[in-house]
């Protein structure tokens, strides 16, 4: 135990340890408790649109905004466990949300090209 | 003291926005008001959200990784919104439920039709054009 807040306990039958730390309190609030929770209220509500949205670009943009959710999600866990480099990880989320995003909407294109004449595009 | 202050307030600012980018995602009626929500709301609410988390950590690596991941946000969330709302005007719903206006039907000729040799007919084109009939052909189809 090295901080007044952390614990550390190794796995059986292995060498790894791992640390678990209390969430940061910010002048004695536990505000990234309740940023937390309200970002995952918020996480909640476009799963639900995700899960029932009419068309697919719906669920595309739901999709998209769970992403979002996740990087700011990631930013406030490595707050609350005071672990700096989960920064990174929100860094790689946040670029990886556009590749998919932009390759969604290129399959909308295409899939509505060929709905509309009967045939598929050639080549893009 | 400073620092803490304006963390909080700014992570109560992005969890605000934050909630009203979910909230709009459910409750708003058309997928162009929808997106609309989603990229406004949702870009400026993670931004507000990792500059808190850039504030907390008093260190120049971190703070240069959130204003990273913020200027990611800013470049990509529009371009992606742009695209998605692209395809789905040109190919997909073109009849919105609530809205009166639309801007682009002067812009562009949309028939989609006339860019390929295999024709189908004249009437499913112009059923097509006419705004506010809420429903695509892909749904009819």
């Amino acid at each position: 135990m090295s901080e007044p807040g952390s614990m550390e306990f190794t796995v059986p039958m292995t060498d790894l340890v791992i640390e678990t730390h209390d969430v940061t309190p910010v002048l004695g609030l536990p505000i990234y408790d309740i940023a937390l929770v309200m970002i995952g209220v918020s996480m909640l509500m476009a799963m639900i649109r995700l899960l029932r949205g009419p068309t697919l670009a719906d669920r595309v943009v739901a999709l998209d905004l769970l992403a979002f959710f996740a990087a700011g999600a990631i930013s406030i866990i490595a707050v609350g466990t005071n672990r700096p480099e989960l920064m990174m990880v929100a860094i790689v989320v946040a670029l990886l949300t556009f590749m998919g995003t932009a390759a969604f909407a290129l399959y909308l294109e295409r899939q509505g090209r060929e709905a509309e004449t009967g045939r598929p595009r050639d080549a893009f | 003291m400073l620092f803490e202050i304006l963390e909080i307030g700014m992570l109560l600012l992005g969890l605000g926005f934050c909630l009203l980018a979910g909230v709009g995602i459910l409750r708003m009626p058309d997928i162009y008001t929808r997106m609309q929500a989603s990229t406004k709301a949702g870009t400026l609410g993670i931004a507000c959200i990792i500059a808190a988390v850039g504030f907390h950590f008093k260190d120049a690596i971190i703070s240069l990784q959130a204003g990273l991941v913020i200027a990611f946000l800013f470049l990509t969330a529009p371009i992606a919104s742009h695209l998605i709302a692209r395809s789905v005007y040109f190919f997909g719903k073109r009849g919105w439920e609530t809205g009166a206006l639309d801007e682009m039907a002067d812009m562009y000729i949309i028939d989609v039709t006339a860019r390929s040799p295999a024709k189908p007919s004249g009437d499913k084109a112009v059923e097509d054009d006419r705004p506010g009939d809420g429903s695509s052909s892909r749904d009819r189809s």
